[in-house]
């Protein structure tokens, strides 16, 4: 058996049927010769002349049956008319006398004929009430403020101006099935309003159709159509019927109306910005024609709702909208003001949440999740995240069922069923998220969606038939949230061109602030410099001749002279000193650290000797402990070694029994190193100056010293990623320690 | 051709003079011209105006009116006269960029000023005791 899919539904040629229906006769003349080439067979029924009697006739021969109501309006002349103006559309309808009966006549185009239809004409209203009902439902129509209430006031003046008995207007969705979105009809019959119908039930070639004539009526079910004559043979000229206003139905078509009870039916299509966005679908339980004009005035309510609803917004909706507008204003405020970007939009007044429906956010940025509202798990969503770039989401994503796109979110469906996500880095992984909740959807089928179409085998060929239930058949739809809205996306993106704008603009700022530091790091070395010239040379010279003086004239000097001779050569050596340890306190913060281990037991014993060797009495007794390697710069961790045990030495000698101990541990990530001594102590209430440059303790004033080992000491532990501190009581002693991270801790640190 | 011992390229008066009296006392006997700046100095060495000046050592410091000790080794390292000469720089600076450069531009050594007279006197001492006694030249 062949396969029957819903596509099969598609290939039917429904714009050429051959046929028409009953209620009218047609004839088609050569648009240049005017012969008559096709008749509806039924013609008979309303002129006294057959169809084939009539077949390559001037048309002329018609005005015999057939006269206008009008003078001066014989078919010719109306043909002719419409020629020269290229469109019979505004012709349409002629009053005709057709023998007894009067008729619309409406003429159009197609192919090489010129099609004449004939349909009865019912006055049941005249052209001035259509007017006054074209009026006031412009105005109940655009006035309406929601969009349910646009949409049933539109219904219910179709309504009135066709008299069916139910009149609908049927929403096509995304996949093109359709619901049930306004309902006017008569009390005693069961609403339809809310079911869902397959994309199946209006094929495609069907929703083409309702693109180019906007109205088509289905008259009456039951009766049968009159074929064309000649018959319509595939390859000859066949007629397409397309414009036609009494093309016959297809016969899969009148099953299905047959099937749902609809005797007669007319559907009006609303088109939206080129696109069919639905049909006013009206329904009668017996036959019902509605003439032409009649008809011309439904389309023009749904062509006022056509154009409503393509400006149409719900006035709730520009609430929310204007509530977005100024969170996404304030969010960009918050996050210019002190250029954090994750602070302004999580911490401020106002945050991410409020400019989606959504009930939860999170925002993923610079290695951290901040969350908002009811979302996943921190865990969760940095998975999610991973989850996204793989899937190469790289601007915007959205999705009404994430569960079903990514499995793990199942745990978390109750909280994150719907995912709205802006991209702001795929290579950092920076996203911000928004959230919607699960929520169970009944939605209810005109019948099971599975079964809408059936094969049947008759005579080994397959035939379609349209489904015969339109029991009310409910799903349940799971894993789903509410669908995110054209407002919330728009807010998104426009949030994400804010955050990538604000975030460029914190990059430019910090290199214009890089530049401007390399700048004066380029000035401090050439002030360095000049110092070091400048100031040097003159007091080189200070010196010198000083020198010179006690070398050369010593005989010629008093003691006392010698002495004040002897105090400005200190002084100078002095100054010397301080411009020496200014500039290699300044060097530090820009030479290169070249770390490598460092044998600690070689390093103390060389410092201790030459200390030894520099005093003269008194010399403490050092111990030296476990020393285990320092990784760091040789010549740096040198020079704060240098600096604490001489201090060590410095500050103690003057005790009775000048004792120093040295030694390092490693705890964990850092080899720690102690300097201990027991000499006069720091006052623990000046403990935060000890590492100030120039700053000298209050009982120091006799030992020799600049205030600069200190902080350069301190300077070269923080540029090591280290600890420098000290504990000590006056009188007691002292106990500086340094801590650096070991070899294994820093090369672990270090970005892979 | 005047041949001394050493041509000193200084401009700082106080150097100078530093200089004249450690010399005087290092060897009685020793001959020395002092050029003021590098381009004094290339004209005594090329007898612009005088006889050649021809040194067997010749100190240069680092900062200079006009070209600097660097730019003065490069010169004469480019001169056919002078490019075998031993060039020993003797300035304040220890920026480890001049010594660096002053190399590169072919000095034959590079003595920092001591802030000390004494001091000074040893590194003159040292240098002619060296360059001027002990080394052989071309």
């Amino acid at each position: 058996m062949q396969d029957v899919d819903l596509t099969s539904c598609d290939r039917e040629p429904i714009h050429i049927p051959g046929s028409i229906q009953s209620h009218g006769f047609l004839v088609a003349v050569h648009k240049d010769s005017y012969l008559i080439k096709k008749v509806s067979t039924n013609i008979s029924q309303y002129i006294r002349a057959s169809a084939e009697a009539l077949i390559d006739q001037p048309v002329q021969v018609l005005d015999a049956y057939i006269a206008s109501t009008v003078p001066g309006s014989a078919l010719e002349e109306l043909l002719n008319v419409g020629r020269r103006n290229q469109s019979f559309e505004w012709l349409n309808p002629q009053q005709m006398q057709v023998a007894d009966q009067e008729m619309n006549l409406i003429i159009h185009a197609s192919g090489e004929y010129v099609v004449l239809e004939f349909e009865p004409r019912v006055t049941w209203m005249d052209v001035l009430d259509y007017q006054k009902l074209i009026t006031r439902s412009l105005q109940e129509v655009q006035g309406a403020k929601t969009l349910t209430l646009l949409l049933d006031r539109a219904a219910k003046w179709v309504k009135s101006i066709t008299g069916f008995d139910r009149v609908m207007v049927y929403q096509f969705m995304e996949d093109w099935h359709g619901v049930v979105v306004a309902e006017q009809k008569e009390p005693h019959l069961e609403p339809f309003l809310g079911l869902h119908y397959p994309a199946s039930d209006i094929p495609k070639q069907a929703r083409q159709l309702y693109l180019r004539n906007l109205v088509r009526l289905i008259s009456d079910v039951s009766s049968s159509s009159a074929r064309l004559y000649p018959d319509e043979k595939p390859g000859s000229n066949i007629l397409d019927l397309s414009d036609s206003v009494l093309r016959a139905v297809s016969p899969i078509h009148i099953e299905y109306l047959k099937n749902m009870g609809v005797m007669a039916s007319m559907s009006i299509s609303l088109v939206v910005k080129g696109k069919l966005w639905g049909l006013i679908a009206c329904h009668h339980y017996t036959p019902r024609f509605v003439d032409y004009p009649a008809r011309n005035t439904a389309r023009f309510i749904s062509q006022i709702l056509s154009a409503t609803l393509e400006h149409h917004r719900d006035e709730t909706d520009s609430d929310f909208a204007n509530q977005i507008y100024s969170t996404g204003q304030q969010l960009l405020i918050q996050m210019t003001k002190d250029r954090n970007v994750a602070d302004g939009l999580v911490n401020g007044k106002d945050n991410i949440l409020q400019i989606s429906k959504g009930t939860g956010a999170a925002l993923v940025f610079e290695d951290k999740v901040h969350l908002l509202g009811e979302t996943p798990s921190e865990e969760e969503v940095q998975d999610l995240v991973k989850w996204l770039v793989s899937i190469k989401a790289d601007n915007f994503f959205q999705t009404t069922h994430l569960p079903n796109q990514f499995v793990p979110a199942l745990h978390y469906k109750d909280k994150a069923s719907g995912l709205m996500a802006i991209c702001l880095s795929p290579i950092l992984g920076e996203y911000v998220l928004w959230f919607k909740p699960e929520q169970i959807q009944l939605v209810t089928w005109a019948g099971n969606p599975e079964k809408s179409v059936t094969g049947h085998e008759e005579d080994g060929t397959v035939r379609l038939s349209p489904r015969k239930s339109f029991e009310k058949w409910t799903q349940e739809v799971k894993n789903s949230s509410c669908p995110w809205e054209d407002i919330e996306i728009s807010a998104a993106l426009r949030l994400r061109e804010d955050i990538l704008h604000v975030v460029t603009q914190k990059a430019n700022e910090i290199r214009r602030l890089n530049d401007q530091l390399k700048i004066a790091y380029e000035e401090l070395d050439a002030f360095s410099y000049t110092i070091s010239h400048d100031l040097r040379t003159p007091l080189t010279s200070l010196k010198s001749y000083t020198e010179i003086l006690l070398e050369d004239f010593d005989e010629q000097l008093d003691d006392e002279a010698k002495h004040i001779i002897d105090r400005i050569l200190r002084s100078a050596d002095r100054m010397s000193m301080l411009i020496q340890n200014v500039l290699s306190y300044a060097r530090l913060s820009r030479s290169d650290i070249k770390k490598q281990d460092i044998p600690m037991h070689t390093v103390i014993d060389t410092l201790v000797e030459d200390l030894n060797v520099a005093i003269t009495s008194h010399k403490p007794k050092v111990t030296i402990g476990a020393t285990p390697p320092l990784y760091g710069d040789p010549t740096m961790i040198g020079q704060i070694f240098a600096n604490i045990i001489s201090n060590a030495y410095k500050y103690s000698v003057a005790s009775a029994d000048p004792q120093i101990k040295i030694e390092g541990t490693v705890t964990g990530n850092e080899t720690i190193y102690s300097v201990k001594d027991n000499g006069m102590g720091i006052n623990m209430n000046q403990a935060s100056k000890v590492f100030d440059l120039f700053k000298r303790l209050d009982n120091t004033s006799n030992i020799e010293g600049h205030g600069v080992g200190m902080a350069i000491a301190k300077r070269i532990v923080n540029r090591h990623g280290g600890r420098i501190w000290f504990q000590s009581k006056e009188g007691e002693g002292t106990t500086f320690f340094v801590a650096l991270p070991t070899r294994e801790s820093f090369e672990s640190a270090l970005p892979s | 051709m005047k041949k001394v011992d050493i041509l000193y390229i200084e401009d700082n008066p106080d150097d100078v003079l530093f200089f004249e009296r450690i010399v005087k006392k290092i060897d009685e006997t020793l001959t020395f011209e002092v050029a003021g700046s590098g381009s004094e100095a290339i004209s005594l060495l090329n007898g612009e105006n005088t006889d050649p000046v021809s040194p067997r050592l010749i100190l240069v410091d680092m900062n200079l009116p006009g070209l600097s000790g660097v730019e003065i080794v490069r010169s004469l390292r480019q001169n056919q006269k002078t490019r075998h000469l031993p060039l020993v720089i003797f300035s304040t600076s220890d920026y480890p960029s001049d010594i660096k450069n002053s190399y590169e531009a072919g000095a034959t050594g590079y003595l920092v000023k001591s802030s000390s007279y004494k001091g000074r006197a040893q590194q003159l001492d040292h240098a002619h005791k060296f360059w001027i006694v002990s080394n052989q030249y071309f």
